[in-house]
């Protein structure tokens, strides 16, 4: 009694095998952007995304950056509630770090400027109330000093990441206005500690 | 067959795309303990035992040149910006070789 095998041709198998992954590799393509990146980053290439509703997935995770528009009656929009100021100043001690941030709702305003005594090297980033790992970098760079707006595209704590990298001691004056209720402040990591805020309310 | 590998290393790219998450960066300020080609042990000013990965793509930096990895050795004062989930998974993207600090 005899028993056959059926042996595949090497290069037969070779060939198979880069069908395979060139098939695979479409597929994976295929769904990164059509859903992947949607819900997950919400980058929406094709529309997909929005039809599928994934979109609304990544949105709640708190990290969507849609174009914060004013309100319908117009450019000019009042707050009954809720208007603060602050003033304060940090010094960071050579090659340290510092986080300062402020909490904002959705939409909420705010004016800043900091100045510092040397240049240090900054991240205006954010933490959303409903996924803080989901934070978004806004700015980065190093710089003296820095003045802008901001407008808070979710609700969620807002603010920079200071630092020093120079061998001696800076001093960092920070200065804001707007719609915000508190501020947190992080010395070498860990969660921050809520601090009062300085100016009117 | 060739489906089963199609489907089987699509599942594998599509979940290692999806895994891409933000980390948290690190400021680890101290002296090089020991260095090894993938890991640079440090104590830090507070007195702390850190361990932080090194890789290919770490730079290394002294007197504001680019210098080659072999210059992280034990007692060179070091800053170190590293990124990770925690100090302990973190991975160095910068460490700049410094004079020591007074204490």
């Amino acid at each position: 009694m005899s028993t056959e095998v059926a042996v595949t041709p090497l290069a037969e198998s070779r060939r198979h095998i880069l069908q395979a992954m060139a098939g695979a590799l479409a597929i994976a393509l295929l769904v990164l952007v059509i859903a992947i990146l949607p819900a997950e980053y919400g980058v929406d290439l094709t529309g997909a995304g929005r039809a599928l509703g994934l979109l609304e997935l990544y949105a709640a995770q708190g990290a969507v950056t849609e174009t914060v528009a004013p309100p319908p009656e117009g450019p000019v929009f009042t707050r009954d509630a809720g208007y603060r100021t602050d003033r304060r100043t940090f010094t960071i001690s050579a090659y340290g770090t510092l986080e300062f941030k402020y909490a904002l709702d959705q939409s909420a305003a705010m004016l800043y400027q900091w100045t510092a005594s040397d240049p240090v090297g900054f991240d205006f980033h954010t933490e959303p109330a409903t996924n803080p790992d989901a934070g978004e970098s806004f700015e980065k760079g190093e710089a003296a000093a820095k003045h802008g707006a901001y407008v808070a595209p979710y609700a969620g704590i807002h603010g920079w990441y200071w630092k020093n990298n120079g061998d001696r001691d800076v001093t960092i004056t920070l200065t804001s206005a707007g719609f915000y209720s508190s501020g947190k402040l992080f010395v070498g990591g860990g969660e921050g500690e809520d601090v009062a805020l300085n100016g009117t309310e | 067959m060739t489906l089963r590998i199609v489907i089987a290393a699509a599942i594998v790219t599509v979940l290692a795309a999806a895994s891409v998450r933000a980390h948290d960066e690190f400021r680890i300020i101290g002296t090089v303990t020991a260095a090894q080609p993938t890991q640079l042990q440090v104590k830090s000013r507070e007195g702390k035992a850190l361990s932080i990965k090194v890789n290919d793509n770490t730079l290394v930096y002294r007197d504001n040149k680019k210098v080659d990895r072999s210059e992280l050795k034990a007692g060179r004062f070091v800053v170190v910006d590293a990124l990770g989930d925690t100090i302990d998974d973190s991975l160095a993207l910068e460490v700049r070789i410094v004079p020591s600090l007074p204490k």
